[in-house]
């Protein structure tokens, strides 16, 4: 290694100067008639890599459809891997902005990474268009009016729920379990609140940690008394806890209620039978009886190779709901204003799930289902998630009024208090 | 009653399961002084294998002993061309297990997808056994069956065997073992296969107990070392005495204690680094 006067190799030093000139003159300015460029965090390592790749699967599909442009323009997209926490999306979304100067953010799977990466959308001005996560603030107490969602949240699956399981199924008494972190906490939270104004009562709630491998103790305290259960727990888990279910008898005593987390079709196959008789509450289903949804999973049944899931369906939605707003605007992207105000106020008519528009509070409002699993011949795993209700155009907030609804404390571990 | 009799059984099989992966690492350990990230690895990629093997044949036994075959040997070769050279340099052994992890679960991911999956057991193994009021699985019957036959194996292997002397000897001291004529590297190798067979096997077992996805290595580790801390690392006796307090105190935990669940997993082995740090039955380190 070659040193100067000094005794300092100057060769990595050079080396670096020229990266250094390398990356910034790389970067492409954006011009109003260049590409437009999306940015899409999900995860694509880790626990939750199978979900990442079906959301990136789900968004590029769209865009396929429509040969990745719009008004002339090219659209490019940008996928970054969210990794396993939120400090790693938050990273990875300032890069996308900085550096890769994307028009849009998208997608993000863990609500605390959305959590996370909203006030940096705020920080720069981009519009942040969530597709996946959950996390009732983003669009209620901490919402800011970069950050909007095409998805789902825990509050009007946890109602919805309440509301069936009470009306319906004939629920007096409710026992809940779920994960120990935001997601369980918000659905919980909603359903309780829902369930006791409508004259139940919630006999117990259990959190479980996000790792528990072993459901036996938790099943075996569940109380006996309760009409049935409402459960919060997803992915891989809750096929453990369906399966504990099932041995500990419990499972024809009472019926149970889950988000569509916990009986997605992508843990169908795996569930098998045990999976019969449980309920779901959904904003979609494989089984939606609508001509874009029918051809649709038709489609994805042949280029995934199994039944459309949850992440693939919702993406999908999302691309459209962004592309169809860049649209109505002339696809002038950088006219960033213009652009949030369009993803706010497209109405879609064809997506998977029907109708779609956003309220005031940048959430959908969309058809809440309350589905069962059952058999199914046509379906690759052999079951699907029969549509049993249906509770049209149902906002964030149900039936409770917004702005009276803001005003309580938001759900947590120990919000609303249980039970004595 | 039912409570005590019901949660007593299941601790017992979450022990069954803890002594499969803690077993295998402690082995390691015990051999070679390196803690082997990969060995959550050697668990999925077992147990992946046997959800092959059930799908293609229908054969769960055939399934566990291909998978622990599979891995024993991806052990052997992990150990050989890997970490042969780096004996004695603790960090790199680390490091390349961890980086051989990676690999292994994207390998995973790549070739079974990232979608849970679940493997079936004989009809005979599902369901319980009904005794009055009393469930109680006959996985989980099997699962505390095999734990406890293959400890049985392993420690009369250990114990009142030539080449378990010989284990024992290099364990203890691989110096003086080589001068007296016993083949350290050959045993060493062997006894890393070991651990990955019992991984392997585990992984299979596991796979049909609680499903698999690619990510279980990883939120599995700290079960087995928590297991091979409080057992006393190197010492099977010990990890069979680890994974039942830890299996224990964490089912009793959850179950009496809910609000404390995470923390009744780590408590035994915070306890144990406190009072005794080489574990229960461990020695002291040289």
């Amino acid at each position: 290694m070659r040193r100067d006067r000094l005794g300092n190799s100057w060769r990595p030093a050079l080396v670096f100067a020229i990266t250094l000139i390398t990356i910034f003159s790389a970067q492409s300015s954006a011009a109003a008639d260049g590409p437009i460029k999306i940015g899409f965090i999900a995860p694509s390592t880790g626990n939750f890599a199978q979900m990442g790749k079906d959301m990136v699967a789900g968004f590029q599909q769209y865009l396929e459809e429509i040969n990745s442009e719009a008004c002339g323009r090219k659209i490019e997209l940008i996928v970054e891997d969210e990794g396993g926490n939120p400090g790693i999306a938050v990273n990875k979304a300032r890069k996308l902005i900085t550096h890769d100067k994307v028009n849009i953010l998208a997608g993000v799977f863990m609500t605390s990474a959305a959590y996370a990466v909203g006030p940096v959308a705020s920080q720069y001005q981009t519009p942040l268009v969530i597709t996946l996560s959950a996390g009732d603030d983003l669009t209620q107490r901490k919402r800011n009016q970069w950050v909007v969602r095409t998805s789902f949240t825990g509050s009007e699956f946890g109602f919805a729920a309440a509301e069936y399981a009470f009306k319906e199924l004939g629920w007096k008494k409710a026992a809940c379990i779920g994960m120990d972190y935001a997601w369980g906490h918000e659905c919980i939270g909603a359903f309780q609140r829902k369930f006791e104004a409508l004259g139940g009562k919630v006999l117990q709630k259990t959190w479980a940690p996000v790792n528990t491998t072993d459901f036996g103790p938790y099943v075996a305290n569940i109380d006996r008394n309760a009409d049935g259960v409402f459960d919060v727990i997803t992915g891989a888990a809750s096929i453990r806890f369906l399966k504990a279910m099932e041995t500990a008898g419990l499972k024809e005593r009472m019926k149970i209620i889950t988000p569509m987390t916990g009986t997605d079709s992508s843990l169908l196959p795996a569930l098998g039978d045990t999976g019969l008789g449980v309920y779901s509450v959904a904003n979609w289903s494989a089984v939606l009886d609508n001509p874009q949804n029918k051809e649709w999973v038709a489609k994805v049944r042949k280029s995934m190779g199994k039944e459309a899931p949850m992440g693939a369906a919702l993406c999908y939605d999302g691309a459209r709901w962004i592309v169809e707003a860049m649209k109505s605007i002339d696809c002038k992207v950088e006219d960033k204003e213009a652009l949030l105000k369009a993803i706010r106020e497209v109405k879609l008519t064809n997506t998977l799930r029907g109708e779609l528009a956003m309220d005031p509070y940048g959430h959908p409002v969309q058809d809440i289902h309350i589905r069962m699993v059952e058999k199914s011949p046509e379906s690759p795993s052999g079951y699907k998630n029969t549509v049993v209700k249906t509770y049209p155009k149902a906002t964030q907030f149900f039936d409770y009024d917004p702005e009276t609804y803001l005003k309580t404390p938001p759900s947590t571990r120990d919000y609303p208090a249980c039970c004595d | 009653m039912e409570f005590w009799i019901t949660q007593t059984f299941n601790g017992l099989s979450y022990a069954a399961l803890l002594f499969l992966l803690g077993g295998g690492m402690t082995l390691i350990f015990g051999i070679m002084k390196i803690v082997n990230i990969a060995h959550g690895s050697f668990y999925l990629v077992g147990g992946y294998i046997g959800l092959t093997i059930v799908l293609k044949t229908g054969n769960f036994y055939l399934a566990l002993v291909v998978a622990a075959v599979v891995v024993a040997l991806l052990g052997l070769v992990m150990e050989r061309i890997f970490l042969r050279n780096l004996a004695g340099k603790d960090l790199r052994q680390m490091l390349i297990t961890t980086g051989i992890a990676l690999f292994l679960q994207d390998l995973c991911l790549l070739v079974w997808g990232g979608d849970p999956r679940n493997l079936s057991v004989p009809k005979y193994l599902t369901g319980s056994f009904e005794l009055g009021e009393f469930y109680f699985p006959k996985f989980r019957v099997f699962m505390i069956g095999s734990a406890v036959v293959l400890f049985l194996i392993l420690w009369v292997f250990q114990e009142k065997t030539r080449v378990g002397a010989m284990v024992r000897a290099s364990v203890d001291n691989s110096e003086m073992a080589g001068g007296l004529g016993i083949k350290v590297p050959l045993v060493t190798m062997g006894v890393f296969s070991l651990g990955a067979l019992l991984a392997g096997f585990g992984g299979v077992i596991g796979c049909a107990f609680m499903g698999i996805y690619p990510g279980l290595d990883f939120e599995l580790l700290p079960f087995a070392f928590v297991v091979v801390i409080v057992g006393g690392m190197g010492n099977l006796t010990g990890a069979l005495l680890g994974a039942f307090i830890v299996a224990m105190i964490d089912n009793f935990g959850k179950a009496l204690f809910p609000e404390v669940a995470y923390f009744t997993l780590f408590a035994p082995m915070a306890v144990v680094l406190a009072v005794k740090p080489t574990g229960l039955m461990g020695k002291s380190q040289k």
